[in-house]
């Protein structure tokens, strides 16, 4: 169970970890458009 | 799980086409400061699809049957271990494998090398267009979390093909698969590099680890799946050319070409536009090999299934066939040459020459692999068969024209192939011991001819010795020998001594020129070895992988020559004779492993060098005679018939080895009752029950009625033993503890007793293996690793019966394969951290030695 738990916290860490990155990636296009 | 999956798969092709479209953009369109986009696009890639890799391989380890891939490929009775790894044992998983490497690499490339110019926006583009183009093919016809949609998915799940189930197996197709996918980045470089015209310095220079870190995993993967193959197919051979394999060989073949060039150029530009189309080809064949081997275009043993995958590969391959066309069109001009190949004796020469040797057997690999498809087509033989009738005209011999697919055997391979290892062992000896670009000086020259000259002398000694050795093993005269070095087996000859004078001219290169340092430099012969090889890294690393690859074609080819096969069928107590060696088949037994829920059937094999007696003291029966048998691990005991007791204590013991054990003894009655030690096997394989019951019914007719009656079990499966004799049945229970040394009894011309025991032999247990959850038996073969010769028992035993099929080899030297294998593996370590493959580092300098090490 617990460790069920944790790895489905595993999971989720890497998909946000994505996330962050590909937003991050987003708006540097986006401030790269502004510039512009 | 499947549904998060899933949505990380999504988010994955996402983000790749943006950092596709980004990486592009930002070289296009000049806005260097956008790399650092790409970067994080596909760093976020390899988030997702780590996340969906997790999400995945939990679901495996759950048994999750409701997702396809899943009920696929495991079922309740697999080991977590097998469970793990069938994360790449099917297609979709394959697929999820090749992402996963493929992002990893990159993350570990942009994270660290990652600049802001258009080198780095088109690498990351380029590269991200091969992670797009799996991730559709993932999302639209090879899902691996597509789950069942009118029912829950199955109770229990198909299992893997119990051929896959072996520690090789396992590490094989990563291995393979980093390789392939390895070669993404030195084309996204290299085609990155053509788009800027090279304005960002030499992607060679970083480019070349990906090249050695690609080239050797593949290598490793190729040599696990020979090492497969031996251990698990049961034929006894390493290499079949399946045309799997020999799809798998063509990246491998040219790769090996393409680090040579990259290797010798150094960064000045005299293979320039060779290297470029050399990177752009073997990408373009690790895609073939993709392909080939999922798609069932030709029959092979590695396509377990069917695949939508082959017009999505078509159209992909198409693409990069015209985009790397275009590319080197583009950069022609600009490619041109910086220097040219300065001297004939130059080690340039020879590496050129051994890669244009290495892409002809890449050429002509190819032709016998596609050879069955395109002689498909009837224009194709049509014209085939054109070509050939004139030629026949021309020589003037009759031709007999195609008029069904033609088919290339191992043979056809194997003779053609041995040629061309011939040649390039010749080379790859010769090339590390020569300079660089420079004009050989005359001290060079005669260093080199005493080198050689020496390791010829060497590699002569040795080849005579092999064969000898060879005729020694296979049993055959000298004469047989050189009568097959004369024919067919030539050019095999040619490859066993090329590859002694590999590491014979290694070794002679390392010695003279340390005594020549020893005698100019006034210091003691192991210093002038480390300054040596200190100041010469190139070089000696050149001679060590060659080494290897020597050794390795070593042991294939001697193993192609000299092997000794015999396919027999045995029954107990019987024995034949291959190369040197007694092998005597002793009986069966069965056990049932519930772990991986099969159940065996064990052929028992002695085996005894021929001419080797046993001690008759190793029966270590008081006041009995015992003699010798001339011939095999037999102990004879003279009119052994009319001693009942004796021989029922002998054949106790081979009861007892066998899979039968007393359930009840009734000392009263003097009867004994026998039933499986493993009632699970029975269970499995209800035909052995028959065979007992047949042996001990010849064992009591042997014995005489009076003295013993067998009683099969009707509703049971017990025999029931009833001794008329006392002194027999106390004999019997006596001899059912396990036997110390006996396998087998059985009756010698109507008085004798003979039984076979191990003495100095070895005993093989090869094994039929019956699962539960596949309807085919497999084989699990049993080796003797031998230093000069492996022994390799493979069995098939027939269900009910007491017979064995057997396929005996005697391998020599097979064992070099292993030694290559292992030596493999450490040649990473030689090349991967060293500085000589980022940059060329200033060492000392020894006098008459190259400046640059």
């Amino acid at each position: 169970m617990i460790f069920t738990f944790l790895y489905s916290v595993g999971i989720v860490a890497l998909g946000v970890t994505g996330l962050y990155e590909l937003m991050t990636a987003i708006a540097m296009l986006v401030e790269d458009g502004e510039h512009e | 799980m499947n549904i998060l999956g899933q949505v990380f798969l999504v988010l994955a092709l996402i983000g790749s086409g943006f950092g596709l479209v980004i990486g592009l953009f930002s070289a296009i369109a000049n806005r260097p400061r956008l790399v650092r986009a790409s970067v994080l696009a596909t760093r976020a890639v390899f988030f997702f699809v780590a996340a969906a890799g997790m999400a995945l391989l939990y679901s495996l380890v759950t048994h999750d049957y409701s997702n396809q891939y899943v009920a696929g490929y495991t079922n309740n009775s697999m080991p977590l271990f097998y469970l793990i790894t069938s994360y790449w044992g099917g297609e979709k998983g394959a697929l999820m494998t090749w992402v996963t490497v493929l992002y990893a690499l990159l993350y570990f490339l942009a994270g660290r090398k990652a600049r802001e110019n258009a080198f780095w926006g088109y690498t990351l583009g380029i590269a991200n267009i091969t992670g797009l183009f799996f991730f559709v093919i993932m999302l639209t016809v090879s899902n691996p979390f597509e789950i069942f949609v009118t029912f829950p998915g199955p109770a229990d799940g198909a299992g893997i093909n119990p051929l896959l189930m072996n520690p090789f197996m396992v590490i094989h197709p990563p291995f393979q698969l980093a390789g392939f996918v390895a070669y993404t980045i030195p084309f996204a470089m290299a085609a990155a590099a053509i788009l800027t015209k090279e304005r960002f310095g030499h992607w060679e220079q970083f480019g070349r680890r990906w090249m050695i870190f690609a080239w050797w995993s593949l290598s490793m993967g190729l040599l696990l799946g020979c090492l497969w193959s031996y251990m698990e197919l049961g034929w006894g051979g390493f290499w079949g050319w399946d045309p799997v394999e020999n799809a798998a060989l063509l990246p491998w073949l040219i790769g090996t070409a393409l680090l040579h060039l990259v290797f010798v150029d150094r960064g000045r530009g005299v293979f320039r536009r060779f290297s470029y189309f050399l990177v752009f080809l073997t990408y373009g064949m690790t895609i073939f090999a993709t392909f080939l081997t999922r798609s069932q275009l030709i029959d092979s043993l590695h396509s377990f299934s069917m695949s939508l995958m082959t017009p999505y590969f078509l159209y992909f391959m198409l693409f990069v066939a015209i985009f790397s066309l275009i590319l080197m069109v583009a950069g022609w001009r600009f490619l041109k040459p910086r220097h040219h190949i300065s001297s004939l004796l130059s080690r340039e020469t020879f590496v050129l020459a051994g890669v244009l040797v290495f892409l002809l057997l890449g050429f002509v690999v190819l032709w016998g692999t596609m050879l069955p498809k395109l002689t498909q087509s009837p224009s194709i033989r049509g014209m085939m068969n054109s070509l050939g009738s004139s030629w026949a005209n021309v020589i003037g011999k009759p031709y007999f024209p195609l008029t069904s697919a033609m088919h290339v055997g191992p043979k056809w391979f194997n003779r053609i192939a041995a040629p061309f290892a011939f040649l390039i062992l010749i080379l790859a000896a010769i090339g590390p011991a020569l300079r660089m670009g420079f004009k050989p000086v005359k001290s060079t020259i005669r260093r080199a001819a005493w080198s050689a000259g020496l390791a010829l002398v060497f590699a002569v000694a040795i080849s005579i010795a092999t064969i000898f050795f060879i005729a020694s093993l296979s049993g055959q005269s000298i004469s047989v020998v050189f009568k097959m070095a004369d024919a067919k087996q030539f050019w095999g000859f040619g490859v066993l001594i090329a590859g002694l004078w590999v590491l014979n001219f290694a070794i002679a290169d390392l010695v003279i020129t340390s005594l020549y340092i020893k005698k100019n430099m006034k210091i003691s012969f192991f210093m002038a070895m480390k300054r040596l090889i200190r100041g010469n890294t190139r070089r000696y690393s050149a001679h060590f992988a060659h080494s290897i690859i020597a050794i390795l074609a070593i042991g294939f080819f001697a193993g192609s020559i000299g092997a000794a096969r015999n396919k027999i069928v045995l029954e107990p107590g019987r024995f034949v004779e291959v190369a040197n060696n007694i092998f005597g088949f002793a009986g069966l037994s069965s056990r049932f492993s519930a772990s991986e829920s099969f159940a065996t059937l064990t052929s028992h094999i002695v085996v005894m060098p021929k001419n080797r007696t046993v001690d008759p003291s190793t029966l270590n029966i008081p006041n009995i005679k015992v003699q010798q048998v001339d011939e095999g691990p037999y102990l004879l005991i003279p009119d052994g018939r009319t001693k009942p007791a004796i021989w029922a204590r002998l054949y106790a013991g081979s009861v007892a080895m066998q899979d039968l054990k007393p359930e009840n003894i009734d000392r009263a009655r003097h009867r004994v009752i026998l039933t499986a030690k493993d009632p699970k096997a029975l269970e499995v394989i209800p035909d052995i029950y028959r065979r007992w019951v047949r042996g001990l019914q010849a064992w009591a007719g042997d014995m005489g009625r009076h003295e013993l009656t067998v009683q099969p079990g009707t509703t049971r499966p017990i025999i029931t033993l009833t001794f008329q004799h006392s002194d027999v049945f106390n004999a019997f229970l006596s001899g059912l503890k396990p036997p110390e040394n006996v396998f087998w009894v059985g009756v010698w011309k109507d008085r004798d007793l003979i039984i076979m025991v191990k003495g100095p032999g070895k005993v093989l247990t090869p094994e039929m293996r019956y699962y539960t959850f596949f309807d085919q038996p497999t084989s699990e073969v049993s080796i003797d690793l031998g230093l000069l010769y492996n022994v390799y028992v493979a069995s098939s035993g027939a269900k009910g019966a007491d017979l064995a099929g057997l396929t005996i080899l005697v391998t020599p030297l097979a064992n070099f394969i292993f030694l290559g294998n292992f030596l493999l593996l450490l040649l990473i370590l030689l090349y991967w951290p060293h500085k000589i493959i980022s940059e060329p580092v200033h060492g000392k300098t020894l006098k008459g030695e190259e400046v640059t090490a």
